[in-house]
């Protein structure tokens, strides 16, 4: 037994699961937070949104999209919502990344709504600026990491096929060497 | 589905969302590419509270084709990264509404991005756990498995 409950249900088959791929699971949460509450998640250990790969990312996410949608017409819901907990500070409750799916009824209670704060014009100037910059930051390291990649991943082609070249010499001098 | 869900029926041209994509209304734009633009909510939930906007007007997220739901949602995770890397928070929530009844403000769909901080008092994303008999969660899933079969082996 692992100590993650969702990696435990899904090595020891626990119950059914509603969907299963390569890369990830979704399954009908036992302890729902209302009727259908369903989870899509890696079968892979994966804890928060920054480890998952960005292919990884976005395969979730369109099988959660087009999951929400199916449970929508099974259910005859009245809505959806796609919804990840990212931290324990997100109130993310276990530590296996997992996007969650609610169906939605009109007046089931639950609602999104959170007080929206007035902030002044200094202060989300100043936030508008730190996010940016980290952002295009982050952006403009990836894009020169890859541009390395490739870089290095040149040099050994072409390293390989000098290589190559000194092989198949050798082989051809051997060959002379053999003429009587 | 898109009747049922959509909150309001308002054309393209009248779309605030479009405008602020377009550049013809004012915003404190975080990023934007050839497929999407992100923004800060002037009325958020936490300071530096986002909110992520396909360009193309979709009403809702299912409708979007895979490849731009693919990446929108590598864009959320950047997004994400960026706000825990710079400023106050130590988690983040994404959200999508589908429908008035899970939500949805605005038929342009969109993704937001909650940055989170200790004792924030933002109580909406609790998913509380409750118990559910076996019979009904039996029927559920036989309900929505049988649906997913016949969706997925088209």
């Amino acid at each position: 037994m692992t100590s993650c409950p969702y990696c435990d249900l899904i090595q020891n088959e626990q119950f059914p699961l509603l969907y299963e791929d390569e890369i990830a699971v979704a399954f009908l949460t036992p302890t729902p937070h209302v009727a259908g509450h369903t989870i899509v998640c890696t079968k892979k250990h994966i804890s928060i949104l920054e480890q998952l790969p960005d292919d990884i990312a976005g395969h979730l996410f369109d099988l959660a999209n087009r999951l929400s949608s199916i449970i929508h017409t099974a259910l005859n819901t009245d809505g959806t919502n796609i919804l990840v907990n990212n931290g324990p500070t997100a109130n993310q409750d276990v530590p296996h990344f997992s996007i969650n799916i609610l169906p939605r009824r009109k007046n089931d209670g639950y609602k999104f709504d959170w007080n929206k704060r007035e902030l002044n014009n200094e202060l989300m100037l100043e936030i508008h600026n730190r996010i940016k910059t980290q952002l295009d930051k982050n952006i403009k390291n990836r894009k020169e990491e890859k541009e390395e990649n490739i870089i290095i991943a040149n040099q050994n082609k072409d390293q390989d096929k000098k290589q190559n070249k000194d092989d198949e010499e050798n082989y051809l001098l051997k060959q002379l060497q053999r003429v009587p | 589905m898109e009747q049922k869900l959509s909150p309001n029926h308002s054309p393209d041209d009248q779309c605030a969302f479009c405008q602020i994509v377009k550049g013809e209304f004012e915003s404190l734009k975080i990023y934007e590419d050839d497929i999407c633009t992100a923004i800060l909510d002037i009325k958020p939930a936490n300071p530096g509270h986002v909110l992520l906007l396909p360009k193309q007007h979709f009403e809702i997220f299912p409708i979007i084709p895979k490849d731009i739901v693919k990446h929108l949602s590598i864009t959320a995770k950047k997004i994400s990264h960026a706000i825990l890397q710079s400023i106050k928070a130590s988690g983040t929530n994404i959200l999508i509404a589908n429908g008035e009844a899970a939500g949805q403000a605005s038929n342009h769909t969109m993704i937001h991005i909650i940055p989170r901080i200790e004792n924030d008092k933002i109580n909406q994303f609790i998913l509380e756990k409750n118990q559910i008999d076996e019979e009904d969660q039996s029927q559920l899933y036989s309900i929505i498995s049988q649906k997913i079969q016949e969706v997925f082996n088209k």
